[in-house]
Parts: structure tokens; C-alpha cells; sequence
């Protein structure tokens, strides 16, 4: 559980050091004139302090949820698996309160296209249909994990008629249901970011459309990357402790029944199930880690590098 | 797309409103054509949240847009006939080879149709 805690802060603090280190290429090139590259060099600035910011609103969410959580311990499940979710939504405000960089304009003629504009207008369709599958993957898991569940919601038991075994921590609903809410917040947050980026203003200078529809794109890019590493990254722990618990409550014990040693055998199905879960939260956890290590390559971008135009050449 | 020029003496709603009228009468946003909310419209063109939306009321009151939940939609409105906008379009020639500007052909129009119409 503590290798859990540390895990996520860990994989963002070190990600992000390093990808930035890296010197990765910006994510696009393009040329302009000088007059309005100061104007774009200065959003691009602001862009990247936005998104450090973010980075580091998530680590230490990430901290202060795992410090919180070994402090109260009753309360450490819960903690760590809220944790993705509540450091992805930190993160993920902060598109929320600065969707985009304003580009400064000289006064003057100002235009407008008669268009709503729209989240999907700056990504591909995959980008908004990954995190809806991953939110919907795991709210499934949630509930069905929840509705297997002793009554207490924190432990699973298995009747073999001649005696019970049991076996927890499992994610029923006393994990489950702080787990719902604090998807739904991701969600309202995710959605608003969608909306304020898509929605903010746009430059009226041609050249500088280019600029901000590149800022638009890598801010919808990180925000649901985001989303869905949380959510995957959660499933994957979510699957983990379930599949650990089944296997537990499946596998042979020792049991008294009256007076009586009796052995309860090991159940196939109730193991292979077990296994099953195990894995795939293995499975999930990496993808998560993959996923969010990918969002944090995206943050630390550089959103364009500039090529001044040749000044004319006088006559 | 429609533009607006700070320079311009005529209030921006106003300015919004002509160019809107302009594009529904013109047939070039068809019935139907949500337009962008007031929030977005007024952040593209540096102004008042307040400007735009009393340009959007004034043309709701004129039976070009209609608004719901939904959002704001453009009306289902005769277009400007493709008979008067190709006499308009001789009638521009005519005045742009005189060396007379948009004021000058719109005054004109007025004075005259007071006389003939």
C-alpha cells in the first residue's frame, strides 16, 4: 500500500523532470512575422508556466492524500484510491481557471467567425471517446465489485457450506462510493476545461490563429490524458485489491465447525477469477502509468518554436 | 465572419447587428445556423458580454434569430432576391467607378426611393 502512495507522486515529480530535461521538440513549427512573434512567444510562456503549475497542483495533491491517508489510518484505502482522481482534477483546474494564452493585439479592426466552437473542433474523435470508455470501464467495475461485497463494503466472504472463509481489504462500496463521487467531480471538471478552452478568445490576426488553435489543441491533449490515467490508473488498483481478495477467500483454509478440523477446499472458478482481476489490474495499473507519463510529456512541451519571416528587403 | 472597427463611429452593437442582418438577408447563414454564444462572440471581439447580447435581442426582435436552451439560431427569413442583389451589384459598379464609398450609395438609395417608391 505505501509503494501505492508514493507511486503516483513519484511517477509525476520524476516524469516531469526528466521529460523536461529531455529537451523534447515543440509540438509544432511554424513561421512568422516579427511583429506579432513577440505576441506568441510571450503565450507560449504563459502556456508552460500554466501547465508546470498544474504539475505540481497534482504532486502535491498526490503527497498531501498519501500523508493524509497513513495518518488516518482507517482511512488509507479510501485515500489511495481517491488519489489519482483528486490530483488529475487538481491538474486539470487550472485549464479551467487559464484555458488558453491571450494574445496581445494591437487596437483596431477586430473579427469574429459565426461559429460555435467546440472541444471536438481540436482534437481527434479518439481523444474524447478514450476517457468516456475508461470512466464507464471502471464505473462498471465499481458497482459490480461493490454489489459482490459483504455488507460492510470492505471485505468479500465465500460460503462453501461446510464453513466461510473471508478476505479484505476488497473494493466494495465503502470504497466504491467515495470513488463514484470523485469521479463525477472529474468529470464536471474535465467538462468545464473542454468548454473554457474551446470557448475562450480567439486572436483576430491571421497569423496568430495558427499559434492559438496549437494551444488549444495541446491543453485539450493534456486535460484528457489526464483524465483517463487517472481512471485507468484507478481501475488498475481497484482491480488489484479485488483480485487479491478473491484469490485469498478462494484459495484452501482451515476451519473449525463445531468441534470439528475441517478443511475447506480450494475453489477454481472463485481462484481463476481472482487471478483474472489480479492481472488485469496489473495490466491497468501500467497503462495508467504509460498514460500519465504521456500527459506529462505533453505538459512539459513547448507548444510551438517560431521562425521569424525574412524582413523584406527595402527597395 | 463579421468584423468590428473600433474606429468606426457607429456603436459596435450596431456594427453587429448590420453585419448579422446582412449575412441572414444575404442567405449566407441558413435557417437554422446556431450562432456562437454571446460569452464567445463578445471574447473574439474585446467587448461586452452586454453589447453583443442586446445586438442578438434586437435581432430576435426583428424575426431574424431566435433563441432557446439550445442556444441562438438564425430564423427561417426571405432572402435578399437575386434580382435586387444583381441591380445592387450594377448599382455598387456604378458608384465605385465614380469614386463614391458605401455612405454615398446608401444615401443615394434613401433619397431617391422616397421619390420613386
Amino acid at each position: 500500500m505505501s509503494v501505492v502512495a508514493l507511486l503516483l507522486p513519484l511517477l509525476l515529480a520524476l516524469g516531469a523532470v526528466v521529460l523536461a530535461a529531455s529537451g523534447g521538440g515543440p509540438f509544432h513549427r511554424f513561421q512568422m512575422g516579427a511583429s506579432q512573434a513577440s505576441s506568441a512567444d510571450a503565450a507560449n510562456l504563459r502556456v508552460r508556466l500554466r501547465n508546470f503549475s498544474a504539475l505540481a497542483a497534482a504532486t502535491l495533491v498526490a503527497v498531501f492524500l498519501g500523508t493524509a491517508g497513513f495518518s488516518l489510518a482507517a482511512d488509507l484505502g479510501r485515500m489511495l484510491l481517491l488519489t489519482p482522481i483528486l490530483a488529475a482534477s487538481a491538474a486539470i483546474a487550472f485549464f479551467v481557471l487559464a484555458p488558453t494564452a491571450p494574445f496581445h493585439e494591437a487596437a483596431g479592426t477586430r473579427s469574429a467567425d459565426l461559429s460555435p466552437r467546440r472541444p471536438w473542433c481540436f482534437g481527434p474523435r479518439w481523444l474524447f471517446v478514450v476517457p468516456a470508455i475508461a470512466a464507464a470501464a471502471l464505473l462498471a467495475v465499481t458497482v459490480a465489485l461493490g454489489l459482490a461485497a459483504d455488507a460492510d463494503g470492505r471485505s468479500i466472504s465465500h460460503d462453501y457450506g461446510r464453513g466461510a472463509s473471508g478476505a479484505g481489504p476488497f473494493p466494495g462500496f465503502f470504497y466504491g462510493v467515495p470513488l463514484l463521487t470523485a469521479i463525477a467531480v472529474l468529470a464536471c471538471v474535465t467538462a468545464l476545461a473542454l468548454v473554457r478552452i474551446a470557448s475562450a478568445p480567439r486572436p483576430s490576426d491571421e497569423s496568430l490563429r495558427e499559434a492559438d488553435a496549437t494551444i488549444r489543441l495541446l491543453a485539450i491533449r493534456v486535460a484528457m490524458k489526464s483524465a483517463t490515467s487517472a481512471l485507468v490508473f484507478t481501475l488498475g488498483i481497484v482491480l488489484l485489491l479485488a483480485g487479491s481478495a478473491t484469490h485469498r477467500v478462494a484459495t484452501g483454509v482451515q476451519a473449525w465447525v463445531g468441534s470439528v478440523d475441517v478443511s475447506i477446499p480450494r475453489d477454481g472458478m472463485l481462484i481463476t477469477l481472482g487471478i483474472i482481476e489480479f492481472g488485469s489490474g496489473v495490466i491497468a495499473l501500467v497503462t495508467g502509468a504509460a498514460l500519465l507519463l504521456w500527459a506529462v510529456s505533453d505538459a512539459v512541451r513547448k507548444p510551438f518554436e517560431l521562425s521569424r519571416l525574412a524582413a523584406e528587403a527595402t527597395a | 465572419m463579421i468584423t468590428l472597427d473600433t474606429a468606426n463611429p457607429t456603436p459596435p452593437f450596431e456594427q453587429i447587428r448590420q453585419q448579422l442582418t446582412d449575412e441572414i438577408r444575404s442567405g449566407n447563414l441558413k435557417p437554422g445556423h446556431k450562432l456562437p454564444s454571446v460569452r464567445q462572440l463578445a471574447g473574439d471581439l474585446r467587448i461586452a458580454a452586454g453589447t453583443v447580447a442586446r445586438a442578438y435581442t434586437e435581432l430576435e426582435a426583428d424575426g431574424l434569430l431566435e433563441s432557446s436552451r439550445t442556444g441562438t439560431r438564425v430564423r427561417q427569413v426571405d432572402p435578399i432576391s437575386a434580382t435586387a442583389r444583381e441591380a445592387a451589384r450594377r448599382y455598387i459598379a456604378g458608384i465605385v467607378a465614380d469614386g463614391g464609398t458605401l455612405d454615398d450609395a446608401i444615401r443615394a438609395v434613401r433619397v431617391e426611393w422616397t421619390r420613386v417608391a
